[in-house]
């Protein structure tokens, strides 16, 4: 009887185990995501923000060379501005709503520009190695040793300001992290066998590295950047505190705080608010990132 | 430059550390019967030999006890007679001043022309042996290059008579500083470089005398009870160094001291006390809108006209600035000479504005960048916000603004050199003189603009230049009045606001009038304290 039944349970097991379709690692983590509370915080935070930016110019077409109203100015929240008005009587809500657009795709362009250039200088310095990996790392040695708030002043400085200067400046200091993450992935998967096999049968070097390298090397990435988007977004505030941002009258969120500094004693809403906002997207995008990461991990998986 | 923010200075305060001491209560008693004025301050003097001073703080305690040939009125600009009773020039180059007679230094020794010439020598000469190796910077850029005394004489023992290598009417204004006051040459000579330290004395005509200087605590003037002049009622004069803001501000709500220079943060404080006395200075400058007109759009007065309508200046100066600023209804405040009170308003009015919009041929508006200053002044308390609000009036009428700034020596430079189309900028009077004030922003050579706005009208010019030389102040008046007609009507600058500064005063002290570069201490009392 024992042995029947140890055979049938064994049985069983197999069956199930084979009949279960086989699990991706993407399918994996996205299972492992819906589970984690900090990442589903995350994620929902996230949709809320990509959706308002997407939607506020459809839903509220806003123009603000035009949005002024002095008698207005610094009200308290109210139930007509939720958010209280700001030195010129412009509705602040409306304001933060609208600067959601304007600091996502900072966020979203500094760093996917950072991430691609990064990884391609990752790619060909890892797997090259020698002369080439020595120039590009010596490089980006030489960029991480600036402190990367005041290299992208400077960046801003020398170009002048305004948005599309914030992008460039702030994409240009993140790339030595992609490129070192990268080169590092490159180095252990490349004396791995199924490369080495590759390589034996003749495969060229552009395609192992796009074929092979690249798409085991994405996960860290991915995190990486998504963790990047809410420093990128610090940064394009800080430079728009400093003034070196998007220019006004753009609702750009660190521009509104520095509007606000010189009132913080008596209406302290002008701060709060867009410096809310602020921390909550940046919050929302370092939950998602660490869900990813915890998610992607290969040492986690079942 | 220096010398607009060393006198705006005066209002303003440095902090350093706190310093308390006992000091005497209010009293009355003495020969004055205006018992003692405490004055708190940020800092202490430098030098009261006042020629050699280069700060607020050193002219305004030494201006009490010497004191120079001419004075302006106080509630406006004009000159008065103070050590000169009167003067005369026929051609703007030989200045005739005659003294006031039987005036004696504080040391007893005559006040004459051999005195004044002896003050005069011993600035101008800069081997002269009772320099002490001092400079005289403020003698060196006002009689310096463009305004030469080239001659000094004694022609009887009280008249003076100075002869200047151009001709110039502004002379006079520049007279007034508190640097070119008569010092007793007796005493000069005995304190020998000690002398306007605190280790020595120092000895003019005035309506106080210099009795003891504690080096960063106080200094005590007492009455001159021989002044030639009316008073003073004060029996002392003490002006107390306290670094410190919130110690200053604590001292005064307690009524240890009597006039207090005030930190910003701290004046709503002191307004709201009943026993203090907010007084409004008459305003010495302008906050301006200013257009390049070598290029288009704005070489058309039309256009110019036509933005100047579109902003509401009345609104800007309601929101943005304090409640003692007032909307600029001429490029001159009323304390300047010149300033010309039968100028029509600029009006707000953007239909009317349109129409001369399209008038100039741009019905369907234009694009251009208005360049707004990165730093806080009185003229433009917050200037971000108000180029933002003039960005949204003008887009009203279809002008488009591009807001641009960058960093002030920058700004500064690129605005010297021509390079912004519309930009914002300010000014205070050095000296109240309308040559410093009209005339330094329109005079330039015949025939050849300046960089920085391309403006060019030698009408205006050659009146400015007049103005300049003119003797006769009736006369002068009259031309910055014109002057000032030709700026309404070009418009080369929009005037958006007069900024004024602020003085506080316990409400024991009487007989304070409003007044600029001076507190007229010799008009003021303390009534005694129940």
């Amino acid at each position: 009887m024992l042995d029947t039944t140890a055979k049938e349970i064994n049985r069983l097991a197999q069956d199930s185990v084979l009949s279960r379709k086989p699990r991706s690692l993407w399918g994996d983590a996205w299972r492992r995501m819906r589970y984690s509370i900090t990442a589903r915080i995350g994620m929902v935070v996230t949709l809320i923000i990509v959706l308002t930016a997407i939607l506020s110019p459809i839903v509220d077409p806003y123009e603000p060379k035009l949005d002024a109203d002095l008698d207005n100015a610094r009200q308290p929240p109210s139930a007509e501005h939720i958010f209280g008005t700001d030195r010129l009587g412009r509705d602040i809500f409306r304001r933060i709503v609208h600067g959601a657009s304007l600091s996502l795709s900072v966020g979203i362009v500094a760093v996917g520009t950072a991430g691609i250039a990064g990884t391609i200088l990752g790619l060909v310095s890892g797997y090259f190695g020698g002369w080439t990996d020595m120039i590009i790392m010596r490089i980006m040695d030489i960029l991480l040793a600036f402190p990367s708030m005041l290299l992208a002043i400077a960046i801003v400085a020398v170009r002048g300001n305004g948005l599309f200067n914030t992008i460039i400046a702030i994409s240009f200091v993140g790339i030595p992290g992609y490129a070192r993450l990268v080169r590092s992935m490159v180095l252990t998967l490349r004396e791995q066998d199924f490369i080495l096999a590759a390589r034996m049968v003749g495969v060229r070097a552009p395609i192992i590295i796009l074929r092979h390298i690249l798409p085991n090397s994405l996960s860290p990435i991915i995190v990486n950047a998504t963790l990047g988007i809410g420093g990128a977004i610090l940064s394009a505030a800080a430079l728009g505190f400093l003034g070196l941002g998007a220019q006004p009258p753009a609702p750009e969120w660190g521009s509104m705080i520095s509007d606000g500094v010189p009132f913080l004693r008596q209406t302290p809403h002008m701060v709060f608010f867009p410096g809310m906002a602020i921390m909550l997207t940046v919050l929302g995008f370092n939950l998602l990132g660490d869900g990813l990461r915890d998610a992607l991990d290969p040492q986690m998986r079942e | 430059m220096l010398r607009r923010k060393i006198l705006y200075s005066l209002l303003v305060i440095v902090t350093i550390t706190s310093l308390l001491v006992a000091c005497a209560p209010a009293k009355k008693s003495g020969s004055g019967g205006g018992g003692t004025l405490i004055v708190g301050r940020g800092g202490d003097s430098v030098i009261l030999d006042a020629a050699a001073a280069t700060d607020g703080e050193s002219w305004r305690v030494a201006g009490e006890v010497i004191e120079p040939l001419v004075r302006l009125e106080g509630t406006s600009t004009k000159v008065i007679p103070w050590l000169a009773e009167s003067w005369e020039s026929k051609d703007g180059l030989t200045w005739v001043f005659h003294l006031r007679k039987s005036v004696k230094f504080h040391d007893g020794t005559a006040f004459n022309a051999a005195a004044v010439k002896w003050n005069f020598d011993r600035w101008m000469d800069a081997n002269n042996q009772w320099r002490f190796g001092r400079t005289f910077e403020y003698f060196d850029t006002e009689f310096g290059e463009n305004l030469k005394i080239v001659e000094t004489k004694v022609v009887d023992d009280n008249t003076f008579q100075f002869t200047l290598a151009t001709p110039s009417a502004v002379v006079l204004a520049k007279l007034a500083l508190t640097s070119f006051a008569i010092s007793s040459p007796t005493a000069v000579q005995k304190d020998g470089d000690k002398y306007g330290t605190a280790a020595g004395s120092t000895v003019g005509t005035g309506p106080f005398m210099f009795k003891e200087w504690v080096p960063n605590d106080k200094i005590t003037l007492v009455r001159n009870p021989n002044w030639w002049g009316t008073g003073p009622k004060l029996d002392s004069l003490v002006f107390r160094s306290i670094p410190d803001n919130s110690a200053r501000l604590a001292e005064f709500l307690a009524g240890t001291i009597h006039q207090a220079d005030l930190a910003q943060t701290d004046m709503a404080a002191a307004e709201a006390d009943p026993n203090i006395v907010n007084y409004n200075l008459p305003s010495l400058g302008v906050g301006y809108i200013a257009f390049q007109q070598c290029t288009k759009p704005f070489d058309n007065v039309d256009v110019r006209w036509a933005i100047s309508m579109a902003i509401n200046r009345e609104a800007l100066v309601k929101n943005f600035y304090t409640k003692q600023d007032t909307l600029a209804k001429g490029f001159q405040p009323p304390a300047i000479m010149g300033s010309n009170p039968n100028l029509p308003a600029i009006e707000y009015n953007p239909d009317k504005a349109k129409e001369r919009l399209a008038a100039a041929g741009f019905a369907d508006g234009l694009k251009t960048e208005f360049w707004y200053i990165p730093v806080i002044r009185g003229y433009f308390p917050d200037s971000k916000a108000i180029a933002e609000a003039i960005a949204v009036d003008l887009a009203k009428i279809g002008v488009t603004v591009e807001l641009k700034t960058e960093d002030w020596g920058a700004y500064l430079d690129d605005r010297n050199q021509g390079k912004f189309p519309m930009w914002m900028l300010g000014w205070g009077s050095d000296n109240g003189d309308p040559d410093n004030f009209i005339g330094w922003h329109f005079a330039h050579p015949i025939g050849e603009p300046k960089q920085e706005d391309c403006y060019n009208n030698d009408k205006l010019s050659q009146l400015l230049l007049d103005g300049a030389k003119e003797p006769d102040v009736a006369k002068r008046e009259k031309i910055y009045q014109d002057a000032e007609q030709i700026v309404h009507d070009d418009m080369p600058r929009l005037p958006v606001a007069w900024p004024a500064s602020r003085t506080f005063f316990r409400k024991e002290v009487q007989g304070y009038t409003p007044v600029v570069f001076r507190s007229w201490y010799e008009n003021l009392s303390v009534e005694a304290k129940k």
